[in-house]
This record gives C-alpha cells, structure tokens and sequence, in this order.
C-alpha cells in the first residue's frame, strides 16, 4: 500500500524501475530525482542507484520532474502556493516532496518555485511501538511531563511524536487516554487527506492540518479542550510564545525540535530561556549512529540524564 | 377520410418537431445557465479554500445533474489515476467523452475545451480570473441567446406548423 502511494506520484517511466530495485519499501528512505542526473534512492541508509538496464544507470530527464510535479500538485500546482514557499508539499500518507529549482520573489521573498530540476521524495514511516520504551521516563503516577524531542534531521523524531500521540490518545500502562489536540502545519504526522489522518493517531486526537503552529496551538486550546497539544518542529519565537500559552492554559505538552544536543539548543536564545526557566520537564535526544530512530538520551528539567543510550538497548524506533 | 387523416398526421409531426426545436433552444439555454452555475461554485473553491482541482470536481460532481456531474467526477478520477498526460488533455478527453450528448452547442465546448489550458497552472488569482474571463464569454453567449430566444422559439412553431401545411399542399 505504501510503495504503491508512492510509485503513483512517481513518473510513470520509472515506477517499474524504482519498484524492481526496491525489495521493501519499509526501509526505503528517499528517492532523488535531479534533471540529467541519475536516479538516486537512500535505501536502508545506503545510497542506491536505479538501473535502466544492467550497469547503466537511469537518468532522469525534465519530462520526468514536469510529469511528477503534476502527480504532487494534483494537477493544481496554485493549492500548494504555500507549501512551494517552504520548498516542499506534503502527499497522501505523510510523504515529504522537497523541491529545488528556480525561485520566484515577490518583495524580496520567496513565493514560489519554477523550473524545478530537483525533486526529493522523503518517506514518511509509521512505526507503531516506537514510543514504548520512552514512556517510563515522560510519565509519573499516570501523568505526562512536558516532553520536547530533540534530534537532527532523518533521525525519526517525527515518527516518535507520532506514536507518542497515538498511545497518549488511546492509553497504555503508564496513563489513561486523553485527548490530545495535534497541530500538524506540513502535514506530516497525521498524514491528512482532505482533513482526516491517514496515520494511526489514537482515539481522543483532534487536528488542525496545515496550520500554523502558533495560530493552530491557540486555536485548540479554544476550540478543543485539548489535554495534551503537540507540535512537530518549534523553530522561532512565536510558536515558543503559543507552547508557553498552551503550558499556562493547563495542557501537556509534547514537542519536537532540530538540534544535535542540548548544548546546541541552548546556544538559541528562545530554547536556553526555556531550558533555564524549566518549561519542558523531560527532554528526549535523538540520533542515528546506532540506526535511525535510536535514543540517545532523556535528560529532566534539571538536565539530568534518566536514561542514556549505553545504558540500555538503543534503537526505539 | 384517408387524406384528411394523413393531413392531420403529417401537421401534427411537424408541429411536434417545430416544438422539439424550440424546446431544445430553451434547454440549451437551460444548460449553460446551469454550468455558469457550476464554474461559480469551482472559482469560489479555488478563491477561498484554494482546493486542488480533483477535490473540487468530486465535491461539485457529486451533486451535479447530469452529464456534468459525471463529467466532473470522472475527469477527477482520471486526474487521481496520474496515468500521464497534461491537465488539458484530461479534461479536453472529459469534455469530449461525456459532454457530447449534453445540449450545449460546439461552440460553447470548443470554448469549455480551452479553459482546460489554463486551469492547474501556478498562480491562484490567475485560475481565478481564467474562469471568470469564461464566465463572462458565457454569460454575453446567454445573453444573445435570450434575447434572440422569443422570436427563435416563434419561428420554430411557425415553421413546424407551415412547414407541414406545405407538405399537405404539395402531397394533395
């Protein structure tokens, strides 16, 4: 189902080709199309290239990326005017299309991107159970912490916030159901199509898709009653400003943000005015030198590791 | 006896087919105030909720009469299949496919036709206004069909009844 989601957004002169070298799709990572270039796919962390016929490899022409644009776009490259200003769109099922090629300005900001040459299809993975292993350190007596996931890209901290969400939602050991309000602004978590996730995202979850984050997490509060709100990928004041809100209106809250450490986080000022000020009370570190999805630490509000990945069994996720 | 009858018979289907006339007038004119009223709701979903075009034809398909409705949702499936092909070819295919038995004149979808070239593309205003600028062609095309419509329809019953008159004359 998933491979087949995404060799229909693939050029129709090469979903034959992607689906004869890709065993399984579970471990397929990315797929980049350049123009004039080979086609690339990161297959189980190993950079792979697609054969047209044995030894030659095949290349991508600008047919290729005009005919894939179109499937991205539904045809209807004016809905996505937004997601063209960040440089990519998000499809069915959660997968994120990078594009590069020519920018368009519009005062001396970016509205949109034309003649694209450069196309990077990045799988999203639902991997359900991931969070397992983290829930003994965010949980106390049946109650959440507020939870803020660091890691560097690729390293699967979205797919840990996901089933974060869906356990939280649905309940496990460690705390009762509870309704949990998503802001999903690249519709990356749930997944959405035309509003409704496609990713299991538990029973008690509400989401805002393609909202956002700031906007979104305010708008939940109001709307919702959202015991827990949780967000992919704080960056800039605003949204730190709604996270900080959110914790003052009574909701947990669980997070995700780039860094390679806790050290380069507080290097940001709006992140070391949150670590200072102890708002987030567990902090989870990720990164892929054992394997994407691997723990490296939990730390609490004081900065002391709970857990740290030569303590136990590595990969979660 | 006989000649009266065949007389009756052979006024009576031309009366009827001067009637047909001008009732397929009044349906064509009909027709494309129904479409005017469908392109309103499709330039209204792209201003506001900026919907891809797929979304749009199965949202407006579902409750259109036909064959537009099916021409809507069909052209979207098609569109969902990405089996190749621009967005003109799809809907000029569409347009062609199940828009042929409707009561619209060649005009009126040769120039239906041509707005499939300008949908998809990049800038929303500029979808917005591509179906605006057809719109309002459609519009003046209702317009000249109205006004002329009174005197159209007249003339087809005129002509159905005289015409039959003529074919008694020339028969007796």
């Amino acid at each position: 189902m998933q491979g087949e989601r995404i060799l229909n957004i693939l050029p129709r002169s090469v979903r034959f080709l992607v689906k004869r070298s890709v065993p399984d799709f579970e471990f397929l990572q990315e797929i980049r199309l350049r123009t004039r270039k080979p086609l690339l796919l990161v297959y189980g962390g190993k950079e792979l290239f697609v054969e047209r016929v044995r030894g030659e490899p095949y290349i991508v022409t600008k047919e290729d990326l005009k005919e894939m644009v179109d499937y991205i776009s539904n045809y209807s490259l004016y809905a996505y005017e937004q997601e063209m200003k960040q440089g990519f769109i998000t499809v069915e099922g959660g997968h994120r299309i990078g594009m590069a090629g020519q920018v368009i300005l519009e005062a001396g900001r970016v509205k949109n991107i034309k003649h694209i040459s450069s196309v990077n299809v990045r799988m999203s993975h639902e991997v359900i159970g991931c969070a397992d292993k983290v829930f003994p350190y965010i949980t106390r007596q049946k109650e959440l912490y507020h939870t803020l996931v660091i890691s560097p890209p690729r390293c699967g901290k979205t797919t840990l916030l996901r089933d974060m969400i869906r356990q939280i939602s649905d309940g496990n050991r460690y705390l009762k159901g509870k309704s949990v309000g998503v802001v999903d602004e690249r519709s990356e978590i749930g997944g959405c199509y035309m509003g409704a996730a496609q990713n299991q995202l538990g029973i008690r979850t509400d989401i805002l898709d393609c909202c956002p984050k700031a906007e979104g997490m305010i708008m939940l509060i109001r709307s919702m009653g959202p015991e827990v709100i949780a967000v992919d990928e704080i960056g800039n004041e605003e949204d730190v400003h709604a996270v900080e809100y959110a914790m003052h209106c009574g909701c947990k809250l669980i997070a995700t943000v780039h860094g390679r450490s806790l050290d380069e986080l507080k290097r940001k000022p709006v992140f070391d005015r949150l670590i200072r000020e102890k708002r987030f009370e567990r902090y989870i570190l990720l990164g892929n030198h054992a394997g994407t999805g691997a723990i490296s630490a939990i730390y609490d509000n004081d900065v002391s590791c709970l857990f740290h990945e030569n303590d136990a069994e590595k990969k979660v996720c | 006896m006989l000649k009266i009858a065949g007389s009756i018979l052979v006024m009576g289907a031309t009366t009827l087919f001067g009637m047909k006339r001008a009732s397929e007038l009044r349906e064509q004119c009909r027709q494309m105030e129904y479409v005017r009223h469908l392109f309103y709701q499709l330039q209204s979903e792209i201003r506001y909720a900026r919907s891809p075009l797929g979304e749009i034809f199965a949202s407006i398909g579902k409750n259109a009469k036909d064959p537009y409705g099916i021409w809507l949702l069909r052209t979207g499936e098609e569109m969902s299949k990405r089996d190749g092909g621009t967005f003109y070819d799809l809907w000029r295919a569409g347009v062609r496919k199940y828009l042929g038995v409707s009561a619209l004149s060649q005009t009126e979808l040769n120039r239906l036709e041509e707005l499939g070239g300008r949908l998809g593309l990049m800038d929303a205003d500029m979808q917005v206004k591509a179906v605006e600028l057809y719109l309002s062609g459609l519009s003046s095309s209702i317009e000249e069909i109205r006004e002329g419509m009174k005197s159209r329809v007249r003339l087809c019953h005129c002509l159905g009844v005289m015409s039959g008159m003529l074919i008694v004359i020339l028969l007796l």
